[in-house]
């Protein structure tokens, strides 16, 4: 009985001691798994993009990016301006010389937008 | 004299210029109603309600309709500013104006890239930065005439 208990014991140790190797590698390859999503993202280099504003003008005009980007206004003109979809999908405060608005776009699409303050600006995100 | 104050920088559409929009349209064609065509009309607007330069936005997309409710009066004075810039106007009864601006000059149409802050010598800023007085003077010329037909 005490040999069985015994080698029930040993065992019991070997597959903890199995037990407590694989995990740590286990969760290394899920990590491994998991990492590798963003790597890819990286490699696109598009996850963020710009557009600039001077000159009463969106540049560029039309921008078009894949989905999940980052867009950033930046206001360089002197006067102040606005990006709004005309859609209602963003809305930029009144940006002042500098100032700067973001959106992330996570669906696929067009996006027409202006300046509400001068209507006569227009541009267009492509998402794709 | 009837003064009216209007409102066309507000719900602008994209690829538009100045818009005074159906509500607003409504409510001044009553507004006038019924007064007596002599009376001196004085509309006030912030961007020009006649057409100056549409690629600059420089203009009202619905203006026509409002300048066809005051048609009928003999002395029609419309005010304007936005263009940073002294712009003069006289469409049979109806002389339109616009003034300076007291903060920065903005270019003649289509003289410049964009209507942006026009740059000028230090020594000229005050010349083109200024206020507009507006002075009622009774004198020979200044008389609302209005011709109505026995027909009405």
């Amino acid at each position: 009985m005490k040999s069985i208990t015994k080698g029930i014991n040993k065992m019991t140790k070997q597959s903890i001691w199995v037990a407590s190797l694989a995990t740590p590698a286990m969760i290394a390859v899920l990590l491994l798994l998991l990492g590798s999503p963003s790597v890819r993202a990286n490699d696109h280099s598009a996850a963020n993009a710009t557009v600039k504003i001077d000159n009463f003008v969106f540049g560029p005009q039309t921008l078009t990016v894949p989905v999940g980007t980052t867009v950033t206004w930046t206001n360089s003109d002197d006067i102040p301006h606005t990006s709004v979809s005309t859609d209602g999908v963003f809305k930029s405060k009144v940006l002042d010389t500098d100032e700067k608005f973001s959106y992330t776009f996570t669906k696929a699409g067009t996006y027409p937008y202006y300046c509400t303050i001068h209507p006569k600006m227009t541009g267009k995100v492509v998402v794709q | 004299m009837h003064f009216v104050g209007l409102v066309n920088v507000a719900n602008l559409k994209a690829g538009g210029m100045g818009s005074l929009g159906h509500e607003q349209l409504e409510w001044l064609e009553d507004d006038l109603k019924g007064r007596s065509a002599s009376t001196p009309i004085v509309l006030y607007a912030h961007i020009p309600l006649w057409t100056i330069y549409p690629d600059w936005g420089w203009g009202t997309d619905d203006s026509e309709q409002a300048l066809s409710y005051v048609k009928r009066f003999g002395s029609v004075t419309v005010l304007n500013g936005h263009i940073h810039q002294i712009m003069q106007k006289i469409e049979g009864k109806v002389s339109f104006h616009t003034a300076m601006s007291t903060a920065f000059p903005q270019p003649a149409p289509g003289t410049a890239p964009s209507a942006g802050p026009m740059k000028v010598p230090a020594e000229q800023l005050q010349q083109v930065l200024g206020i507009t007085d507006v002075n009622y003077v009774v004198s020979g010329s200044s008389l609302a005439i209005v011709d109505s037909s026995l027909g009405g």
